[in-house]
């Protein structure tokens, strides 16, 4: 059975199955009427089955779309037009269109008018410049060609404007078509004869102007519709007023339409049914009303009536064509067909077909050597789809290309050079050559012609942008089927909703390039380049559609590579999915990608800079095997193609880390940074790799490697030859394979050392460990000596180990500056703000302060800002007078806050609410501290810290107490290592008062009038040889480092 | 029970000191008993001390002003509970951030105040009112060497103020007519300042030793007094 599998549905017949809420996938199947040769027009005596009844099965089967008018004829892009506005625009359009023509024509009768209105999209984009021999169709715009039926509109005089916007072979016309085209178009009723605001009824019905063809077959000139008619068929949404009315009736009704009419009589019945809006939702509100359909079958017999707004122009111009006596009618066809192919093809074909069934040859040795490479490559990716041809809508006989379909028409000229499935082609054209009719009919009616009776819904194929023309060639389904490839078909479906976003990650990895230039990604990619502007349509409908792709519809695509979704591209898995096929067989543009040589052949210029390299490959090829790299070799070379870098990357893992640092030299920087190749050992080291990439069966046939290849991926070429599947370089070049190349690369290779760092300074040795021992030990020797000498309590005092007279007289005088001066009962709150980390060395220092306070007869309130501190409270307190706890001593505890907690202390009745932290009640409820509210009520604030900060915090938040200045003095004793930082307040009288360290205990302890010798005097014999022994040490070391020092420089 | 202190105080002393043969696992052990001991130290002192009081305490003679006293310190204690963890999620960083801004701002306004009022403005009111002239009254009682060595110390310290704020006086160089004298004239007191930063910096090292020795003294000493009471000396 030959059935007609067209590329390509017209706009306009697409439009009207999306209202009817169908898939042009109906049309799938429809049994081709008599086939089609591009220069001869098709014969209708064969059909058995007419358009009626194709659309009359539509009314009666499928569901109408309510939002839509069901005699509306959307001759836009149905997804973006507003299908009443754009009908009525589009009617609009056209009405003002065949005024224009008219105009024209009448102007210049003898200037061509082309067919624009109503040509088919993939018409509109056929420019002559871009294939001047072999045809390319790219992507159906209609809104390209409204805009230049627009612009023909607003300029009806502008001849140039026109003829630039008309497609080429259209302008090609001359001679006898122009004479056929400058026919001035017979018009019953003009345009100005209409009432303005009566709307074009039949310009919103989509079969009013068919069943007129029907109706009409037998009249010449149909009558004009009459006004009553018109008001009563006048759809809900009226024109509007200011409109041109078209022109009601024409009679250009051709005769092979009559024909046409004559031999698929449409059945009244169905057409009633059809525009009467029985199958239709009542509510319907722009349904035609009863009397249209109605006016359209009364002439049937003898007024065949046909309103202008219904009928494409280009069917005007072709109504023409079939007028022309010149053309014979399909009656004739039959018989003369093969002789005068010619003479009719320039009807309804372009000039480029024109040439082609004028000059098959040429076009034959243009076209079919590429044609046939690409078909072998497309024979070796795709496997036969006969399962997959079983449902016509899956059927990848629709993925012929259309240029595929434009092939030349001498079968014994393509027999010799084309392939096998454009033989099978090329029978068909045969073919239909014997059974064409001279007269070309509409292409849009051709899909419609059924010549096989047999057909059936279910054998529908799918519709793509096959020109319509060629819809008709007879193909066996079965031949198609297997040679379509079925990554087309997924293309194809998938690529429908693709964008640019999703696709773009794709692409990147891919890199997509300049025109002329290819993937050569997989082995079963065809190395033949297509020219991108040579594409396809199908590759166009791939290119343009790819930009609606998004993450969800990518998703079928890589059914069988879901890690490819990510949006980082993952190259491993490519070469184990078809996605990589589908890539690289499609030819996609790549850029700056010229054929990429295998992997195998190329060279590591790493392996030149290691230390040994020329020794591993100097005189002895059999070597190799031997010096390879452990991890190299570990590595199977043999695998088969399914290895994977997952693989390899285990592999390295496994067994790099500790052999790859002496077979790895340096950074990948500094490989890229290599200007020249390597140098000696480049022969020996090439043939060993040439060698080993040999044992894998993809590298077999390995190219030699490019002179010019950028050394930035030879460190990659050991992953290749580790990885046959990764046979091309094309993903180590893109930015993902470069960076995961480098994170091997960085796995498998230890970090450098800088050249500059240092090096690691030696661990002290054994014998200066053992010499600080012994100093340490001395040390403590030294220091114990005194302690148990007890050269004070011996009565020996040395004189240069007692405080000075002066140091004495110094302290002695401040303490009665600030101690002397208080009275009996005074109160002294002193903080201990220091730990048991320094508690050997203030500990005595708080003892001499806190005998000193006692012994003037002052009360101490003693506080902490360190949570240790109140444990330093109690052992001075248990040390000094523990008997006086509660009544002439007590812990108030822990002031938590830091300068907070000073600073709280200066509020009013503060003091007071503190709490002893033996017996927790506040010192306001006891009987000894009630009269105590708030800091200016004591004498004196002291601090005993070790540490800088506690030491200006009591300076600084005690400056001003409840908005006053301080009433009391304040004194610090400190720590040898806080001095400097407490002096500058003593200097400035912040502080009243200040004693350092275990000296000014010793002073203030040999101050007191007692003269006995306390903790501080006993520790001062030993500070004060630690300090001589430190000062010894310190020159004999400064002494022998100098030695040292200087022998070396000597040296 | 003192002489299982002693004891214990001896012994964890000598492992501490055991430091002078490297560093040791008794060493190691005595530094984390130090460590430990002081923190459950202060958490002890701070629940019995601080919070415990401060909730659970309540004052007499407050009244119903005890709620309004310890409430806000308590929720404020308690949002600081979120920031234990460094990773809050966002409601409970915001509620921990509460209560840590509360200090934050506290602290800082205190310290500011504090910085201000008793320690910038006093010690530049100090540095200015050095009186270099032997005629101060403040100075009519002191001897003589009290007097040359107070001058001599008032020399020093405007010396070392006014060189120091040069040494760390970071402009470019400077530019016009006089910029020859003005680099010389900064360049002069920018390497006084750093004389005296040096003397400074060597300073605080030679007491930061001197405290350490009396440190290792007041060590040694209970040591040597352990050792005694533990031989019955």
């Amino acid at each position: 059975m030959n059935r007609h599998i067209p590329e390509t549905t017209p706009e306009w017949l697409r439009n009207l199955l999306f209202k009817y809420g169908l898939d042009e996938g109906i049309l799938d199947g429809v049994p081709a009427h008599s086939q089609q040769m591009p220069s001869a027009p098709p014969d209708f005596s064969n059909a058995t089955t007419d358009i009626s009844g194709v659309l009359n099965r539509l009314a009666e089967t499928l569901p109408h779309d309510t939002a839509r008018s069901p005699t509306s004829v959307d001759w836009g892009d149905k997804s973006v037009a507003e299908p009443e506005a754009s009908s009525s625009a589009m009617d609009e359009l056209l009405a003002s269109l065949r005024g224009v023509e008219e105009a024209a024509k009448s102007a210049e009768p003898a200037e061509p008018e082309p067919p624009v209105a109503d040509a088919p999209d993939w018409l509109d984009e056929t420019s002559a410049e871009e294939m001047p021999a072999v045809p390319v169709f790219s992507e159906p715009d209609a809104t390209t060609s409204d805009d230049w039926l627009a612009d023909l509109s607003d300029s009806p005089t502008d001849d140039t404007a026109l003829t630039d916007e008309v497609p080429d072979w259209l302008m090609d016309f001359s001679g006898d078509e122009a004479s056929v085209l400058s026919e001035p178009t017979p018009v019953d009723a003009p345009p100005e004869a209409s009432p303005p605001a009566e709307p074009s009824a039949p310009a919103d019905d989509d079969f009013a102007w068919l069943d007129d063809i029907v109706a009409d077959a037998s009249s010449p000139t149909p009558p004009a519709v009459s006004e009553p008619e018109a008001a009563a068929d006048a759809p809900a949404q009226p024109l509007p007023a200011d409109s041109p009315s078209p022109p009601e009736t024409e009679d250009w009704d051709a005769a092979w339409l009559a024909r046409v009419a004559e031999e698929y009589p449409v059945d009244p019945a169905l057409i009633s049914a059809e525009t009467s809006g029985e199958s239709e939702p009542p509510a319907e509100p722009e349904t035609v009303g009863a009397d249209e359909p109605t006016a359209a079958r009364a002439p049937v017999d003898d007024e065949p009536v046909l309103t202008e707004p219904d009928v494409p122009d280009w069917l005007d111009n072709l109504r023409s064509v079939v007028d022309d006596p010149a053309v014979e009618t399909p009656d004739d066809a039959v018989d003369t067909a093969a002789d005068v192919p010619e003479e009719s093809a320039p009807d309804d074909m372009p000039d480029w077909l024109s040439q082609v069934s004028a000059e098959p040859e040429a076009l034959v040795d243009e076209a079919v050597d590429w044609l046939s490479e690409l078909r072998g490559a497309v024979d070796d990716a795709v496997e036969p789809a006969a399962d997959v041809a079983e449902t016509p809508k899956e059927s990848a006989l629709d993925d012929v290309p259309d240029w595929l379909n434009d092939l030349p028409t001498e079968p014994d000229s393509l027999e010799s050079a084309a392939p096998d499935w454009l033989g099978d082609l090329q029978d068909a054209v045969d073919d239909a050559a014997s059974e064409t009719a001279e007269a070309a009919p509409p292409d849009d009616f051709s899909v419609a012609e059924v010549p096989d009776a047999d057909a059936s819904e279910e054998n529908l194929p799918a519709l793509a942008d096959v020109p319509d023309w060629l819809d008709d060639l007879p193909i066996e389904p079965e031949t198609l089927e297997g040679d379509a490839p079925g990554w087309l078909d997924d293309l194809r479906g998938t690529a429908e909703e693709i964008t640019p976003e999703a696709v773009e990650p794709l692409f990147d990895d891919f890199s997509v390039a300049a025109e002329g230039e290819s993937v050569t990604m997989a082995d079963t990619a065809p190395s033949e380049v297509e020219p991108a502007g040579d594409a396809p349509d199908w590759l166009d409908d791939l290119r343009g559609t790819a930009e609606e792709v998004t993450p969800e519809t990518v998703e079928p695509l890589f059914e069988d590579a879901p890690e490819l979704l990510p949006t980082e591209f993952n190259f491993e898995a490519i070469p184990e999915t078809e996605s990589d096929e589908l890539f690289t067989d499609a030819s996609i543009p790549i850029e700056d990608e010229p054929e990429v040589p295998e992997p195998a052949a190329t060279e590591p210029s790493f392996w030149d800079e290691t230390p040994d390299a020329e020794d591993l490959f100097a005189d002895d090829p059999d070597a190799f095997a031997l010096d390879v790299p452990d991890w190299m070799g570990a590595l199977d070379l043999d695998a088969p193609d399914d290895f994977s870098i997952d693989e390899l990357d285990e592999a390295v893992e496994e067994i790099a880390p500790e052999e790859i640092s002496d077979e790895m030299p340096t950074e990948p920087e500094e490989i890229f940074a290599a200007d020249e190749p390597p140098a000696e050992t480049e022969e020996s080291l090439f043939d060993e790799l040439t060698a080993l990439a040999d044992k894998t069966p993809s590298e077999a046939d390995a190219s030699e490697p490019a002179a010019d290849e950028p050394p930035a991926d030879e460190p990659f070429s050991v992953l290749r030859q580790s990885s046959p599947g990764l046979s091309s370089g094309t993903a180590f070049k893109s930015a993902t394979g470069m960076e995961a190349a480098r994170d091997f690369y960085d796995i498998v290779t230890p970090s450098p050392l800088f050249p500059g760092a240092p090096s690691v300074p030696p661990t002290r040795s054994r014998v200066g460990r053992l010499v600080q021992t012994i100093l340490s030990l001395l040390f403590i020797i030294a220091i114990a000596v005194p302690l148990f000498s007890h050269f004070d309590r011996g009565g020996f005092p040395l004189p240069w180990l007692e405080p000075s007279p002066a140091e004495q007289d110094a302290i002695r005088s401040e303490l009665q500056t600030v101690v002397g001066t208080q009275l009996p009962d005074a109160v002294a709150v002193v903080s201990f703000d220091y730990t048991p980390a320094t508690e050997g060395e203030l500990t005595p220092l708080a003892m001499a302060v806190v005998r000193k306070l006692l012994g003037q007869g002052m009360r101490v309130i003693a506080v902490s800002l360190d949570p240790e501190g109140v444990g330093m409270v109690t052992a001075v307190f248990d040390a000094v007078a523990p008997e006086k706890y509660g009544s002439r001593l007590i812990n108030a505890g822990y002031l938590p806050g830091g300068p907070i907690a000073v600073r709280s202390l200066t509020a009013p009745g503060a003091v007071g609410a503190l709490r002893d932290a033996a017996s927790g009640e506040r010192l306001s409820s006891l009987p000894a501290w009630s009269s105590i509210k708030d800091l200016n009520a004591a004498g004196l604030v002291a601090t005993i810290s070790a540490n800088a900060d506690t030491v200006r915090w009591w300076v600084e938040q005690t400056s001003v107490v409840g908005g006053d200045a301080p009433t009391f003095a304040r004194m610090a004793a400190v720590s040898a290592a806080v001095e400097p930082f407490a002096r500058p307040y003593r200097d400035s009288n912040q502080y009243n008062a200040l004693i350092v360290g275990i000296n000014g205990a010793a002073a203030l302890e040999s101050a007191r009038p007692q003269k006995t010798l306390g903790p501080a005097s006993a520790m001062l014999d030993s500070q004060s040889v630690a300090h001589l022994v430190v000062m010894v040490l310190l020159l004999v070391g400064t002494i022998a480092g100098l030695i040292v020092k200087y022998g070396q420089e000597s040296e | 029970m003192d002489t299982i202190g002693l004891i214990l105080s001896v012994t964890l002393t000598l492992m501490v000191l055991s430091y002078i043969f490297g560093d040791n696992p008794l060493f190691k052990l005595a530094e984390h008993i130090f460590v430990g001991v002081s923190v459950g130290y202060a958490v002890l002192v701070g629940w019995y001390l601080v919070i415990n009081p401060a909730l659970f305490q309540l004052n007499p003679d407050a009244g119903a002003f005890n709620l309004l006293t310890k409430f806000p310190p308590a929720i404020l204690a308690f949002l600081l509970i979120f920031k234990v963890r460094p990773n809050q999620t966002r409601i409970g960083g915001v509620l921990g951030s509460v209560a840590l801004a509360f200090l934050v701002g506290v602290g800082a306004a205190a310290a500011i105040a504090g910085a201000l009022l008793g320690t910038l403005i006093p010690q530049t009111v100090a540095v200015a009112g050095l009186d270099l002239s032997a005629a101060n009254p403040a100075y009519a009682d002191a001897p003589a060497f009290w007097l040359h060595n107070q001058f001599l110390s008032n020399i020093v310290v405007i010396i070392g103020t006014v060189g120091t704020l040069f040494y760390f006086t970071f402009t470019h160089r400077p530019q016009g007519a006089l910029s020859g004298f003005r680099s010389g004239f900064v360049n002069f007191w920018a390497g006084m300042g750093r004389w005296i930063v040096l003397i400074t910096l060597g300073a605080l090292f030679a007491n930061t030793v001197s405290a350490r020795v009396a440190l290792l003294v007041s060590r040694v000493q209970f040591l040597v007094d352990g050792i005694r009471t533990l031989a019955g000396g």
